[in-house]
């Protein structure tokens, strides 16, 4: 009988207590960790689809004539509630992405700096937003269309 | 006892074990997500690399292209040596663009510059790598392809191929290249400089009795028929840069009467009239200078101007800021005779940008031509600036009013007096409009640096008009020669090693142009002329009345070129023909040609036997002048002789639409 009630068969309440803790802090630290992993993943993928949001404006601009594209596709566009009737024809944006379009024009530029060729072109630049409070959470990219060099 | 105390290890153990591989499951699962991150974002900065590289590849084929359009004989190309290009067949080699001008151009392009501030700077993302190249594997030859047939001279010049472009660009550290290939072509043509000549004349033969037409102050023609050069339509949305138009080149050999040119500037009868008259300079300083000197001078009157300017305008040129001529005399001499020409009143100074003709460091000749350079950035192709030496550096920029107080009596220096205001403003337009003409900068001297002072020359209201009661002229300028010392920049002339080997159909000639009307003239009307070659005749042609559908180039290897019946060009295809005689004289027995006309060798003539009228240019030797002043006429320039619709029959190398203007339709997103 004293062999079966041994004091040192079980834990105690400070081994318990430790235990527990450190279990504890792991756990904390994991679930940090993972949520972290989980946001860094979830970021990524929005600007996935922020880039592609992004990029069915820039190819559909492409697709249309130099001279047609102008600042009359320059808008902001809500996910959910606002759309712009030009880009009507592209994938509709949902919530929480926001689009931005802007169009910039230049005329008679050279080419270069003291360049003796000038040339007129355009610069789209396309913003995505899927957090409205977040500039970190922006995806900016932009495209050139040239038109013919007018020297 | 001591089995319980290994339970508890035991249990400890289990305890570390799970938690361990706990551990382990969460961390590769962290490392996963991380690596699947990465991926992520290298996918998307892979796609922005991409889409820079695409719009440094429009950019890339952008300057190519300009490029090529830039070449024809100017062969002052800057990203390939335009000769390679050119070889026949046995001699072609793959023609590698220049990747490190290439690369650095479209890098620090504007456009470029821009867009990578938008991807976060030169820092994250930067064009590593732009190339072009024809690689002769890719290029067949349209002898070899067409096959021999009858009469059509197999050109092994001509080629087509595929040109390849590339773009290497990095963003945050990942590579992305982009290639492309796309058709080329390279065919024939004739030197673009034909495109801008409305009237060039190689030599006025010693001799030969020019025009005496007289004038009356209102610029009509007393005596003879001018010869009427319209170049363009007058301040017309339509109307090419004045630095486009045609030009006016009246030999090198003395004039030793007045032939009188009339500008117009199409319908509004609105223009210059210029006068070559006898050398004027009579005082001892020039006679010593020039004592055997041969030289005419060039004068220039305005005429048609608006009404209430008009005794004044026509006395001194005075235009309104909005009513810019659009003509120019371009004149000059050659180094044998170096002062044929003196310009005098307001002639716009625009000499010819670029030689028609000049020598090349191997020897060589090369037949040039006069890109289209923005009057902004104006540069001599190796010529020196129109500059006085050790006067001023950098010159000094003189207004108007200075240029005017060279020209008006001291009592009229004053802005209340409106003829000297207006002309005041009228230099500054030239001013501002060619800043780069230095004539009107520095002080006006002549080749010997004797200052160009109107009140030194003698009898100087007299000379400049006929009836001697008007008083035409401005400031004597510069003699345009004397810009363009140690280079020649004056000999123009069409040789077999650039015309004949592009011939794409060699033809004897028959009395009934039999087969040459069952190749060209072969549609449903027909005189329609549908040429988009260049043909050769071996001897003389007589050209029948014809209407021009498909222009392109008409050659005389040796005797005449005359034309019998009207060439008309059809006004809906607007296209250009151009007639060389290589070895003989162009005859007009017509009324009206719409073509461009050369004949250039020594001693080849242009015969008008009626009144001329021509739509297009004439480039030759010499003018059968007595015919001239018998007949008068007009030329007028075709803005359409520089339209890029007509680009197969003047560029050498042209490269096919781009086949990437695809269009992105959302099929799956609609249903």
């Amino acid at each position: 009988m004293k062999m079966k009630r041994n004091k040192n068969s079980g834990f105690t309440l400070i081994e318990i207590i430790a235990t527990i803790a450190i279990l504890g802090i792991i756990a904390v630290n994991l679930l940090y960790s993972l949520t972290e992993q989980h946001r860094g993943t979830t970021d990524i993928v929005n600007k996935v689809i922020s880039a592609n949001y992004a990029k069915d404006v820039i190819d559909y601009l492409k697709a249309i004539p130099y001279a047609d594209v102008d600042s009359s596709f320059n808008c902001t566009e809500t996910g959910g509630s606002s759309e712009n009737s030009k880009f009507k024809d592209l994938p509709k944006l949902v919530e929480p992405f926001e689009r931005s379009v802007e169009i910039i024009e230049y005329k008679d530029t050279p080419l270069c700096s003291g360049s003796l060729q000038k040339i007129n072109y355009k610069i789209i630049k396309v913003s995505v937003k899927f957090d409205k409070n977040s500039n970190s959470r922006l995806t900016l990219i932009g495209t050139l269309m040239v038109d013919k060099f007018t020297n | 006892m001591k089995t319980l105390k290994d339970k508890k290890g035991i249990t400890f153990f289990i305890v570390i074990v799970l938690l361990a591989i706990l551990l382990i499951n969460i961390s590769s699962y962290s490392s996963m997500l991380r690596s699947e991150r990465y991926t992520m974002y290298r996918i998307i900065y892979g796609d922005n690399a991409l889409i820079i590289a695409e719009a440094g590849m429009d950019l890339l084929q952008r300057i190519v292209e300009n490029e090529f359009a830039m070449t024809g004989y100017e062969r002052k190309n800057t990203y390939f040596n335009y000769e390679d290009l050119i070889k026949p067949k046995a001699e072609f080699k793959t023609v590698n663009f220049d990747s490190a001008k290439l690369t650095d151009v479209i890098s620090n392009s504007e456009p470029i510059k821009c867009l990578v501030e938008i991807f976060g700077g030169p820092s994250i993302t930067r064009i590593k790598r732009v190339e072009a190249v024809i690689d002769e594997k890719n290029v067949k030859y349209f002898a070899d392809v067409c096959g021999i047939t009858p009469n059509i001279a197999p050109n092994f010049h001509e080629k087509f191929g595929i040109i390849n472009y590339s773009v290497v660009v990095e963003y945050y550290g990942v590579t992305k290249s982009l290639n492309i290939a796309k058709q080329i072509k390279i065919v024939h043509t004739l030197p673009k400089a034909l495109r801008f000549f409305t009237l060039f004349i190689k030599s006025i033969p010693k001799g030969t009795n020019l025009n005496k037409i007289l004038v009356d102050d209102s610029g009509n023609p007393t005596t003879g028929k001018p010869l009427v050069l319209n170049n363009g339509e007058y301040n017309s949305n339509t109307s090419l840069s004045p630095l486009d138009v045609g030009m006016v080149f009246l030999g090198n050999t003395p004039a030793s009467e007045p032939l009188i040119l009339k500008l117009s500037h199409g319908s509004n009868g609105v223009g210059e009239l210029f006068q070559l008259i006898d050398s004027f300079y009579k005082n001892p300083d020039y006679e010593k200078d020039y004592k055997d000197s041969k030289g005419f001078q060039v004068a220039n009157v305005q005429y048609g101007v608006s009404s209430g300017m008009m005794a004044k305008a026509r006395a001194y040129g005075i235009q309104s800021q909005n009513d810019l001529l659009s003509s120019m005399l371009k004149l000059y001499g050659t180094p044998d005779n170096p002062t044929p020409t003196r310009v005098l009143g307001n002639v716009n100074r625009s000499y010819l940008r670029l030689a028609a003709y000049q020598n090349v460091p191997n020897g060589n000749t090369d037949v040039g031509e006069m890109p289209s350079i923005p009057q902004a950035n104006f540069k001599t192709a190796g010529v020196k600036p129109i500059i006085e030496k050790g006067e001023r550096n950098p010159p000094e920029v003189r207004p108007g009013e200075w240029i005017a107080k060279l020209i008006f009596p001291e009592a009229m220096w004053d802005f209340d007096d409106k003829l000297y205001k207006n002309y005041a403003l009228y230099m500054n337009q030239f001013i501002n409009y060619e800043y780069y003409n230095f004539a009107f900068q520095s002080p006006i001297k002549d080749k010997n640096g004797i200052l160009c002072e109107p009140n030194r020359i003698p009898d100087y209201a007299l000379k400049l008009t006929p009836s001697g009661t008007n008083s035409y002229g401005g400031s004597p300028a510069k003699p345009a020669d004397e810009e363009y010392t140690g280079s020649d920049m004056r000999m123009f002339s069409i040789d077999e090693k650039y015309a004949l080997p592009y011939t794409s159909y060699k033809y004897n000639g028959d009395s009934d142009f039999a087969e040459f009307k069952k190749l060209f003239m072969n549609g449903k009307q027909p005189d329609s002329l549908r040429l988009g070659m260049m043909v050769q005749f071996e001897n003389d042609v007589k050209l029948p009345k014809m209407t021009i559908d498909k222009g392109g180039i008409i050659i005389c290897k040796k005797g005449n070129i005359t034309i019998s019946g009207d060439i008309e060009a059809n006004p809906i295809q607007n296209q250009v023909l151009t007639l060389i005689a290589m070895d003989g004289d162009i005859i007009i027995e017509a009324a009206k040609v719409d073509a461009i006309l050369v004949s250039m060798k020594d001693g080849q003539k242009f015969t008008p036997k009626k009144t001329l009228a021509i739509n297009g240019g004439l480039a030759t030797h010499s003018m059968d002048f007595n015919q001239l002043l018998a007949s008068g006429g007009t030329i007028n320039f075709r803005p359409s002789q520089t339209n890029s619709s007509n680009v197969p029959y003047f560029y050498y190398a042209s490269i096919q639409p781009d086949v990437r203007n695809w269009k992105v339709i959302f099929e799956n997103e609609k249903k």
